[in-house]
């Protein structure tokens, strides 16, 4: 099982999915495990995605030495495969913690207080970085790959930022995923929307408000539906559980709430699929 | 007898070959190659399984075992807690919403095969029932019967027609069309259901008639992208993908079957939807790549364990010559695959089933007899009067190819599961007890009322024993089943009595004793799954069958139905009266053979003991 992750920060994270007429985005949305991320109040912005990661709260004082992340334990027992880390912001953050050498990586220098505005440049970064994403995926074995971005809010971009970002966006998940589906392979893919980045590079102000929304995906077929409660530190367990994979003991987040998920099938729909079966084995009418 | 070392064996599974028509057959001369297989060592009948079902007895073939050591005694079964059908090959289970369905053979035991396997003796198991999932031995193994359509069914196929007063028939999708042209029509294959939305994933097709013709172009985003429809005449293979969301797609294999291309009519039949050998959506071969190697050795092939298409037949969207076509395609991938094997056994085992003869019995039984109640409205035509013997021939051909692989140091065994008779009359078991007093129905629904799923309509308050199933008979036993009413103390009486009442009960058209006995489970069966069996098994008379509704477990209006289906010959009835052959080109013990013999024959033939847990005896012996 493979682990795509998107990672996106956004004025306001409902309005990504629900941009008319995108059928990726929607269709990620509409057949996944969905939700909204509960508020936290410990976590600064700054370690947000660093405790995505780690699947548990990292404050300042962890940056060294952050404890097992998510690509460690989907390792599990087998040989160290680095992860592919993509368009992350340029704090260093990810290559001095991740303890073992994998590719570089990859911000073209920028970072969100820094990128460039209007809502073309941005739609090209998109762009540039999911073409430099699917490059490394066909070119190295991973298991974990993960791209970064910001949106920034309307304003210095025009009215329309989000969504030519999001056109763009939706473009290119579908060149990814046809990519990765052609491979036949396992896949969970989940995408995380941050409320955060605005035109202006500074954090929105988060307070109590929902952290942000999430979509999980797998090839293995998961029931869709509104999983409530969710923290951002319970998103890696939650990956780790579709690999078959254990769950760090430091770990905070847990990925039980799953379990709560309904197939969908119901009794009836079982019964006459059975029935209809039977028909067909001819001895039966 | 002389024992010379054995080091290949060779086992020709020929499914429901009976005994009288051989017979017949290799006193004609029919049958050269089971002659000279008679001749090199024996002939003789081997005894079949209770009931004289092909999952039944090729698992005890398998296991060595009765069904009380493997579990398979039936097609169906029911769970007991809330009455509802169940298959009983095998099911699919999901330990929670994140872990991916694992499929599981409900056939238990141990096959003989692993048992070689253990020792470094390779097999080749191609076709078996009850080898879905694959057993993962030391060797290869193409699952049998149990592989599912792509839809989930044994073989549900679609019917394209721009008829609009055509109703679905059985085991059928009906997918009406807009007009037979002039111009493209628009329409779509209709996939697996998607387990999230429940909607069936589409591909879209489009029909271009050949002005003049009746031919026409089917153009698809499958691979070919266009393949040519000619009316009377099965197409090749598409391949095509249904996209399941934005994760998942499964590959299929589809054929076509125009039978009427026309400017004013367009019907076209669609074969139910085989799992791609190439990319499985669940395993159908082990090694996993085995299928694959196969599909690019012989091309595509059928894969649904059940692959004639009866159902077609049996709705009238194909005819007669339309279902032996598909016949002779079966058995021309079938001898492919045979002889591949055949050519790679350096040593070890081979087994390969012929399913063909089975269906085509079924089906064509009727010719045999002009007064079968199947042709009650006309007698079938003289063109495929020799379909049967036919099968057999062609059966006989198989084993030829097995002695001609064979050398000195090679046993090879030919033997069918089950013999075959009529299918005359149904009996409705559930109506008989309905008639006993023994079965209610809920207030103001009378037999023959029910619409809703098999059972609903039961009043289980009032209900001390029904039927479900090809030849069983439960009690509603307290404890066991979820609205039980028979306590444990009651169950060894009640059992005595109904086998008594039932036992002799005789068809009214004609005085014939259409039951001729009713047994206790624990007289046929032993081991740790007798639990999952039957109270009660029915033996019926040759002709005699438990009715079409009954085994679905449905109360009808009579107990005794005339069978006018086309399927006009069975073999569910008294496993006395259905042996199989068994033949070996060496001597052998005929006397009381049986199918649970097989497997400790086969480990004689090696040399190694008979294992623990397996019932029968060696027959080289």
């Amino acid at each position: 099982m493979k682990t795509l992750i998107l990672g996106l920060e956004v004025d306001d994270p409902e309005v990504l999915f629900n941009v008319p007429g995108l059928v990726h985005l929607q269709g990620l949305w509409e057949e996944g495990i969905r939700g909204v991320l509960v508020s936290e109040p410990r976590l600064s912005p700054d370690s947000r995605w660093r405790s995505l990661l780690a699947g548990r709260i990292l404050d300042a004082s962890e940056q060294a030495s952050p404890g097992p992340m998510i690509w460690d334990a989907l390792d599990g027992h087998g040989a160290p495969i680095d992860p592919i880390l993509v368009g992350m912001r340029a704090d260093g953050t990810f290559t001095s913690e991740r303890g073992r050498q994998g590719d570089p990586v990859r911000d073209d220098g920028t970072s969100s207080s820094t990128m460039e505005p209007g809502s073309e440049g941005r739609a090209a970064r998109i762009r540039s970085l999911f073409r430099d994403l699917r490059g490394r995926m066909a070119s190295r074995p991973w298991n974990l790959a993960m791209l970064v971005d910001a949106i920034p809010a309307p304003g210095l971009g025009g009215a329309h930022t989000i969504v030519d970002c999001a056109v763009a966006l939706d473009h290119e998940l579908a060149g990814t995923l046809d990519q990765v589906n052609s491979d036949g392979i396992e896949l969970s893919v989940l995408m995380v929307a941050l409320r955060g980045a605005r035109s202006d590079g500074q954090e929105s102000e988060l307070g109590s408000r929902p952290m942000g929304s999430f979509v999980l995906n797998s090839t293995r077929g998961l029931p869709a539906g509104e999983l409530q409660g969710v923290g951002i530190i319970d998103l890696a367990p939650m990956l780790l559980a579709l690999s078959d994979r254990s769950i760090p003991p430091e770990w905070q987040g847990r990925s039980g709430m799953l379990e709560t998920l309904s197939s969908g099938d119901s009794d009836d729909d079982d019964q006459e699929a059975v029935l209809d079966r039977l028909r067909g084995l001819g001895y039966l009418a | 007898m002389e024992r010379r070392k054995i080091e290949r064996v060779i086992a020709v599974g020929l499914d429901g070959l009976e005994p009288s028509i051989v017979d017949r057959m290799l006193d004609r001369g029919e049958l050269p190659n089971l002659a000279l297989l008679r001749g090199q060592g024996g002939y003789g009948r081997v005894g079949t399984t209770t009931p004289a079902q092909t999952p039944v007895a090729w698992s005890t073939f398998a296991t060595g075992t009765n069904p009380g050591r493997h579990g398979i005694f039936d097609f169906l079964n029911r769970d007991p807690a809330s009455y509802r059908l169940e298959l009983a090959l095998n099911r699919y289970d999901r330990s929670g919403p994140l872990q991916t369905p694992r499929l599981v053979n409900l056939r238990r035991g141990i096959p003989f095969w692993q048992r070689l396997s253990d020792r470094g003796i390779p097999s080749s198991v191609i076709r078996c029932p009850c080898t879905y999932p694959p057993d993962e031995i030391d060797g290869r193994v193409l699952s049998g019967m149990g592989v599912p359509d792509l839809r989930g069914g044994f073989g549900t196929g679609t019917f394209y027609t721009t008829e609009p007063s055509v109703l679905p028939g059985e085991a059928e999708i009906l997918v009406p069309l807009p007009s037979a042209g002039p111009g493209t029509i628009e329409t779509s294959l209709l996939g697996p259901r998607n387990p999230r939305t429940r909607s069936e994933a589409q591909v879209p097709i489009s029909l271009e008639p050949i002005e003049g013709e009746a031919r026409l172009l089917l153009h698809s985003p499958g691979e070919p992208g266009t393949i040519e429809l000619e009316q009377g005449r099965w197409s090749d293979w598409l391949r095509v993908s249904f996209k399941l969301g934005l994760l998942q797609s499964v590959s299929g294999l589809v054929r076509f079957y125009p039978r009427f291309i026309g400017p004013e009519r367009l019907e076209i039949y669609a074969s139910p939807l085989q799992f791609d050998p190439k990319s499985p959506v669940f395993p159908i071969s082990h090694p996993r790549s085995f299928a694959a190697d196969l599909a690019r050795e012989i091309g595509p092939f059928h894969t649904t364990g059940l692959a004639e298409d009866h159902a077609a037949l049996s709705n009238d969207r194909i005819d007669e010559t339309a279902f032996l076509s598909q016949c002779d395609d079966l058995w021309r991938e079938r001898e492919a695959i045979f002889e591949r094997e055949l050519d790679r056994l350096d040593s070890g085992f081979l087994f390969c089933l012929f399913g063909i003869p089975d269906r085509i019995q079924h089906l064509f039984w009727r010719y045999l007899e002009p007064d079968h109640p199947a042709n009650r409205l006309g007698p079938p035509g003289r063109e495929h009067e020799g379909a049967i013997f036919e099968a057999y021939r062609r059966s006989d051909a198989a084993v030829g190819c097995a002695l001609k692989a064979a050398d000195d140091r090679t046993l090879v065994l030919a033997l069918s599961d089950h013999g075959f008779t009529s299918f005359r009359r149904g009996i409705n078991l559930n109506t008989w007890l309905y008639d006993q007093g023994l079965l209610c129905l809920r207030a103001g629904v009378r037999p023959g009322d029910q619409d809703g799923m098999p059972l609903d309509e039961v009043d289980w308050s009032r209900t001390r024993a029904y039927s479900v199933g090809l030849s069983g008979i439960y009690l509603n036993l307290r404890g066991r089943e979820g609205q039980g009413i028979v306590d444990a103390d009651e169950a060894g009486p009640l059992r005595s009595e109904i086998a008594s009442a039932l036992a002799g009960v005789a068809d009214p058209s004609d005085g014939t004793v259409a039951i001729r006995s009713v047994v206790l489970r624990e007289r046929v069966y032993s081991g740790p799954f007798v639990e999952e069996a039957a109270d009660l098994l029915v033996h019926f008379e040759r002709g005699y069958r438990s009715s079409w509704g009954s085994a679905m477990g449905r109360v009808g209006t009579s107990v005794f139905e005339d069978n006018t289906r086309i399927w006009s010959g069975d073999h569910i009835v008294d496993p006395t009266l259905v042996p199989g052959i068994l033949l070996m080109n060496r001597p052998f013990h005929a006397e009381n053979a049986s199918m649970v013999d097989l497997a400790p024959t086969v480990l004689d033939a090696f040399e190694l003991p008979n294992e623990q847990g397996m019932e029968g005896k060696s027959l080289l012996r």
